[in-house]
């Protein structure tokens, strides 16, 4: 594993986190947006290698936290399981795009039903709202129209040369 | 056999960083935003800010030119309207100026101050916003343009949308009432009972209650700030959106914000913290005092 590529993942993420604070947030249908920065993990993480792909994951949540005002370490916590849980399962998924569309769909689902979850625990009230079903299930499906841009653009851009990797 | 290491090698960092998070949480939680982990969130704000508001200065363009676009279908029947309202509004402001003169009369005779004219105003621009869970956003203007941790926030027409939770130079965050995460807002209902106004991180509906009620509430009465450590009396704040009536002294209801939290572009923050409300109420008693006395005498 090339520095660059982990050096280009840290990057992205950078991008994501600018991205998402400022426009994806504000492209909010039913009053939930996408999380472009999972999202960015997600395909960060099938193309590192496990431990620069974890701790790419830790230091997203950790720089979101650090900007919002939920209790430090709570993305954190999440993105890094979502990134352990993309590099063990991306070998069984990436055998065709509809896997692969559900492996994301469901690691999305995990990672914001994780959020909603352990948020509540420490005092952020997320399950209390009516909504967050809604929330639950709609943010995901968001996650999944996006991913059909922000994978192949990530793949690229961490420097895949395989046509058919670069496709999935 | 090196794949399986590298996998043993992510499971264990994995479990470490789990662990390093749950401690983060229960650190930051304890410490209430204050200490090592205040000083690391100004860091990475003071980093990002610049950052977000030219990505802020290139998106709010962009969006709004689509907002339009995707109005313009209702902008005709929305004009009509609006010269409608304005053939009431003019009829009316001679009445209005009338009034006006009157309460500007009564007041000097009370030494009133409404909340919102008493303390110095910042207008700050929306930089950045926080993701579905995470209802706080962030504003241009920081320490260096007057407003402190502790500062409410109304929009622009004053209608309450937060207080603020961390500044620094040239940024600060905003947590809105409407957070599950954010402290109850004590307001007061046209009827003068006192009760909590609470966010379910929900846009539109928020939880009211108020202990010792004695009368009924209707939906539409206006809820305003009754004054508190953390918001200044008299700040317009939502709506009642259900009746309700007390129970063994206890009324359950709920409110709907004035606010529009998803469409902020620009905010006000109100220079006022409960110190310097302190401090001037401290310092009015006396020339109050005196006042009296000199005009007795």
């Amino acid at each position: 594993m090339s520095g660059r590529r982990i050096l280009v993942g840290l990057a992205l993420v950078g991008l994501a986190i600018v991205l998402q604070t400022t426009l994806v947030v504000r492209v909010s249908i039913y009053g939930v947006a996408a999380d472009l920065v999972l999202l960015t993990v997600i395909a960060a993480a099938r193309r590192l290698d496990p431990e620069p792909a974890v701790l790419l994951g830790f230091t997203a949540g950790i720089i979101l936290d650090l900007l919002g005002t939920a209790p430090l370490g709570l993305r954190a916590l999440v993105y890094t399981i979502v990134a352990y849980a993309t590099v063990r399962t991306r070998d069984r998924f990436e055998v065709a795009i509809p896997t692969l569309g559900l492996a994301v769909y469901g690691i999305a689902l995990m990672g914001t039903v994780l959020l909603a979850v352990v948020g509540t625990l420490f005092g952020e009230g997320t399950l209390r709202d009516p909504g967050v079903v809604r929330q639950l299930l709609l943010g995901p499906a968001y996650d999944l129209v996006l991913a059909l841009v922000v994978l192949p653009a990530v793949s690229w851009a961490l420097g895949t040369t395989r046509r058919r990797e670069a496709l999935l | 056999m090196r794949e399986q290491r590298t996998s043993d090698r992510a499971t264990s960092l994995l479990i470490i960083l789990v662990i390093v998070s749950f401690v983060a949480m229960t650190i930051d939680i304890r410490a209430e935003g204050e200490g090592v982990v205040g000083t690391f969130r100004q860091g990475a704000q003071t980093i990002f800010s610049p950052l977000q508001s030219a990505a802020t200065a290139v998106v709010d363009p962009a969006i709004d030119f689509v907002d339009a676009i995707a109005n313009l279908a209702g902008l005709r029947d929305e004009n009509a309207r609006l010269r409608a309202r304005i053939g009431e509004l003019e009829e009316r402001l001679d009445s209005v100026a009338g009034l006006e003169a009157e309460v500007a009369s009564l007041r000097r005779i009370l030494n009133l101050t409404p909340a919102n004219e008493s303390v110095g105003k910042v207008a700050a621009h929306v930089i950045a916003r926080g993701d579905t869970f995470d209802a706080s956003f962030r504003i241009d203007r920081g320490t260096s343009d007057g407003v402190l941790v502790g500062n409410p926030v109304v929009d622009d027409t004053g209608a309450l949308i937060g207080v603020v939770t961390e500044a620094t130079g040239e940024a600060a965050t905003i947590l809105p009432i409407i957070s599950a995460a954010a402290d109850g807002v004590r307001v007061k209902t046209p009827t003068g009972e006192v009760g909590i106004l609470r966010g379910r991180g929900s846009e539109r509906v928020m939880d009211f209650e108020v202990l010792d009620a004695t009368e009924a509430v209707f939906a539409d009465q206006l809820l305003v700030t009754a004054g508190s450590e953390r918001y200044p009396a008299g700040i317009s704040v939502g709506r009642v959106l259900e009746d309700g009536g007390p129970e063994a002294g206890r009324l359950q209801t709920t409110a709907v914000p004035l606010a529009e939290f998803g469409k902020l572009d620009f905010v006000v923050v109100l220079q006022w913290t409960f110190t310097t409300q302190l401090q001037t109420t401290t310092t009015t008693v006396p020339e109050t005092t005196t006042s009296t006395t000199g005009g007795e005498g």
